[in-house]
């Protein structure tokens, strides 16, 4: 099987360029993840580097551009990919090394929307005798959101954060936000709303669904953004 | 410049004016089609009835509003960030002419 | 060379490696108190394996059985086969209920009931009534607890302004005087410089090391980083020779799928399709204690009920369950064996076999997270400025096995409890020239210093190929059957591939995060785990927990009742005797545990 990766060593390249490998077929079964291709690539040359952790899916390391489709490769069987298999890093953001990217920026956007639950009042001790209730209805509402794994898939696949990465939210941290927004034991809803009210924050957003497309987990943060804009309406109204 | 129509505002704006002239256009062509442009009379009468002059009016502020945002939307994005000001100056007095051209229109149709 | 005459140097109040479930609940707790705290981590802190936990945390909150915490006091001692210490068992189960309440306050999505209160199921292990009946303790966030509690606690360090060293790697400890920990050189990944954290206290929380096994639930970081640093500082690793084996990963590959599986109703079969655990567990049957569960499906394959082709793996069954209910309470895992079995839970049958999955050993510490070492007369002292949490301490809570749910439970109770002792301990004694005594760095420039060494021809044995080999050694000398034959072989065999280690050079010299540096750090760091499981399992001649040996088929509480000290100096192995009493309760006497 062949595969073009990318490659770029900061202190030995002036220029990033595409590096060819072949991995002998035999070593390839039918189940066998990307990951696992990478892995045996790296036996043949160890100074390929990549970011990789928990092998299932769930901590989000190793988001890469594969065929042109922002995937996580742990969970990217290569029996389903046409050759040659091309690997780049997720685009849009600085490279470090070869598909490692820095994801400095992508961060900032999620701490900007301050992802963390405002339960009560500033100064006023939260209550450990008690847990807050909340109906299964009510923590329905979170499915969709607190699954997001912060792999970046998304915001890099996005046209609209690639023009402003540093002023646009960008899908990931948007989906943070909705996630607090709509938990009903958050009491600062209306200052959330009001604080993504801005042209470049989150209404940079054009509804091109990358981010959806793109998403490992099968989230879907171009309707978490469109529901961010309907109740932001429907506290104007209020 | 920017500081006109923001985030939500200029949002809200986009789909009101997408409203509206989704309306007005199919409305507008159904009326025209009813009308005679035998003579340029006729055509005047038609065109200058105070319902449809006040509706196409409308249309016309509506879509200098939507073009507003949408412009401005491009500009954002694809301007380099420094360029963004100066392009939305331009924009803004672009529209600008044609919304006093329109105005101008206005007074002297209602003058006559 | 590597010099570190000009090494830049931070100072902090406390330091913290590791950014998991304890690294950052400690974290929270030291930043609310005005510490000045960092928490060095060689991933993105929501990528650490605390992420990949499933099935829940444990807590008497009573919210869907009647419960109290010492009943759960009592099933967790019952299952550590009475290794564990009573008077830190105690000590977490009482504090379980409000640490979970305040979990929730922090914004943890728990499911819920629909009272609004937090869903808790069923696990293996627990009962009502001190073994009465079985107890629904375990508070889950669908099957997705450890996800939702990592976001939540480093999303509560981001408003509460801690510093994090994200994609550093730590290297090893410094101490200031024989006795005492004044902090740590760490590299910086992303550019391969190395710098000094000082600290007037230093954290481990570097969670588990099973990537020490060829087939493991854990993540690729998993490797005993913070352990191996504390041996090397000449302390002692505690019960080393307790690994837990999962009953239930994918078969072959690994990939756990949680005991929540069976908590909702999920049963395990041979080939002949019959319900096993109910020959080994008559009472409770699927949710006995996982070193039951595990041993069980080893036996069935063993002898030749195995399924499959090569009849080695048992089925994990959820098929007569409500497909809904498998939906809505554990997604996650029917993704996880879609993804990599190719199989829907809610139709077919799931391959499944015991996997390394939870290391119940680890650095020795005491309730407050402090390490405890051996003085001459084979007492117990702290080791002044260092503390230890989350699955690389040893409290001891598990003791011989960990009860599924607890492992969250712990980290967040003693990451809490450690932060608050070492805040008391700083209010008091903030020495002002601690920062300007000068430290000895080089030992760790010297081990460095052999990574530098260039190879002249092809690199032959790559520290990648060591690595594997050493997970097969060690995965077929110390399994989950045990005898004196295989772990002397393992012995025998760990010595020529330590060898390896100090002959192997790197291929990849360049700074900017160069995998190839820190994979063989990593290894370096197993290697040490591997003398440390090897030299304590061989000497301990009974049965217990997840250590059952083939030729010393008992527990033998009377020789044996006792904890291991691995000594990294002549691979020695000390001891020390196991609380049997609790705080508050009388502790509970050792009697044979039947499921």
């Amino acid at each position: 099987m062949r595969f073009s990766i990318y490659r770029y060593n900061p202190e030995a390249d002036e220029q990033p360029y595409c590096q060819d490998y072949e991995l002998d077929d035999a070593l390839i079964g039918d189940e066998m993840m990307l990951l696992g291709a990478l892995e045996k690539l790296r036996e043949q040359d160890p100074s390929l580097t990549f970011r990789s952790s928990c092998g299932e899916g769930v901590c989000g390391s190793d988001g890469m551009n594969v065929n042109g489709e922002n995937r996580l490769s742990c969970i990217t069987r290569v029996s389903e990919l046409t050759q040659p298999v091309t690997i780049r890093p997720l685009p849009g953001l600085p490279v470090i090394r070869d598909l490692v990217i820095d994801m400095t920026l992508f961060y900032e956007h999620y701490h900007a929307v301050e992802p963390y639950l405002k339960p009560t009042p500033a100064g006023v001790s939260i209550d450990l005798d008690h847990e807050l209730l909340q109906s299964p209805a009510e923590r329905e509402k979170l499915d969709g959101s607190y699954e997001c794994i912060l792999c970046g898939c998304c915001s890099t696949s996005c046209p609209s954060f690639w023009w402003n990465p540093d002023k646009f939210h960008g899908p990931a941290a948007l989906l943070a936000a909705r996630r607090f927004v709509v938990d009903s034991r958050d009491i600062t809803t209306r200052e959330r709303l009001e604080n993504l009210d801005d042209p470049y924050k989150t209404f940079r957003c054009r509804n091109i669904q990358n981010c959806t497309a793109s998403c490992p987990k099968g989230l879907n943060p171009s309707q978490a953004i469109q529901e961010l804009k309907s109740l932001m309406l429907k506290k104007q109204v209020d | 410049m920017s500081g006109i129509l923001t985030g939500l505002k200029a949002h809200l704006w986009q789909r009101i004016s997408a409203f509206y002239l989704l309306i007005y256009f199919p409305l507008a062509a159904w009326y025209l089609s009813q009308q005679s442009f035998a003579t340029l009379a006729a055509f005047k009468q038609a065109v200058f009835a105070v319902e449809f002059w006040v509706m196409t009016l409308l249309a016309l502020l509506l879509l200098l509003v939507h073009a507003w945002v949408g412009m401005r939307d491009v500009l954002m994005d694809y301007l380099p960030r420094k360029a963004v000001l100066a392009g939305l100056s331009v924009l803004g007095l672009g529209l600008m002419v044609i919304l006093l051209n329109l105005l101008y229109l206005t007074l002297y149709l209602m003058k006559n | 060379m590597v010099a570190f005459e000009n090494i830049d140097s931070f100072h902090f109040d406390v330091v913290i490696v590791g950014a998991g479930g304890a690294g950052l609940r400690a974290a929270l707790q030291l930043s609310q108190s005005s510490q000045r705290v960092a928490v060095v981590s060689k991933v993105f802190p929501t990528r650490s394996h605390t992420v990949a936990a499933q099935g829940g945390i444990n807590a008497a909150l009573g919210n869907n059985t009647e419960d109290n915490w010492h009943w759960h006091m009592y099933d967790t001692i019952k299952g550590s086969d009475y290794l564990g210490d009573q008077d830190a068992i105690e000590f977490m189960c009482r504090e379980a209920s409000e640490i979970v309440r305040e979990l929730e306050h922090f914004g943890v999505p728990f499911s819920r009931t629909d009272q609004g209160k937090i869903y808790q199921r069923p696990f293996g292990g627990q009962s009502r009534n001190f073994g009465e009946s079985q107890a629904s303790r375990t508070c889950a966030a669908a099957d997705r607890t450890g996800h939702a509690i990592l976001q939540t606690l480093y999303q509560q360090n981001i408003q509460a302004g801690t510093t994090f060293f994200n994609e550093y790697f730590a290297i090893d400890l410094v101490k200031d005087d024989p006795q005492r920990i004044a902090g740590m050189v760490v590299m910086n990944m992303q550019t391969g410089e190395y710098q000094l954290i000082r600290a007037h206290a230093v954290m481990i929380a570097t969670g588990g090391a099973c990537q020490l096994f060829k087939t493991n639930t854990n993540a690729k970081i998993n490797t005993g980083d913070g352990l191996a640093m504390v041996a090397r500082a000449g302390l002692p690793l505690q019960d080393m020779e307790f690994w837990q084996f999962h009953p239930t990963g994918v078969a072959n590959k690994g990939m756990l799928l949680s005991e929540a599986a069976r908590g909702e109703g999920g049963v395990l079969r041979n080939a002949q399709g019959e319900a096993f655990m109910v020959n080994y567990a008559p009472h409770v049957k699927d949710l006995a204690s996982r070193d039951v569960v595990a041993r069980a499906i080893a036996i069935e394959v063993k002898e030749g009920r195995g399924c499959g082709p090569n009849k080695d793996h048992v089925l994990l069954d959820l098929t007569h369950l409500d497909a809904e209910i498998i939906k809505k309470r554990l997604p996650g895992i029917r993704d996880l064996a879609l993804t990599f079995a190719g199989l829907d839970m809610c139709t077919d049958p799931i391959p499944v076999y015991p996997t390394a999955h939870y290391m119940m050993g680890g650095i020795p510490t005491n309730f407050k997270g402090q390490v405890l070492t051996l003085n001459e007369q084979g007492e117990s002292i702290p080791v002044t400025g260092l503390y230890a949490v989350g699955e690389c301490a040893c409290v001891s809570v598990h003791g011989a096995n960990r009860l599924g749910g607890n492992s969250l439970l712990d980290i967040v109770v003693f990451g809490r409890a450690a932060a608050q002792e070492i805040d008391r301990v700083l209010q008091n004694q903030k020495p002002s020239d601690f920062f300007d005594q000068p430290l000895d760095l080089s030992r760790i420039a010297a081990r460095l210093q052999k990574w530098e060494n260039q190879s002249s021809n092809d690199v032959k044995d790559p520290t990648g190929v060591i690595k594997s080999d050493l997970q097969a050694a060690m995965q077929e000398g110390c399994g989950v059957f045990r005898n004196a034959e295989t772990m002397q072989a393992l012995i025998a065999k760990l010595e020529p591939i330590e060898h390896r280690i100090h002959q192997a050079v790197l291929s990849d010299h360049s700074r900017a995060f160069n995998l190839d540096r820190i994979e063989a750090l990593e290894l370096e760091n197993l290697m040490t785990l591997a003398y440390a499981t090897a030299h304590s399992a061989v000497l301990r001649e009974e049965s217990r927990g997840a250590h059952s040996r083939i030729d010393f088929t008992e527990r033998n509480d009377v020789d044996w009742l006792k904890h291991s000290l691995y000594f990294i100096e002549n691979h020695q192995v000390r001891y020390k005797p196991v609380t049997l009493t609790a705080l508050t309760v009388e502790g509970f006497k050792p009697k044979a545990r039947v499921y």
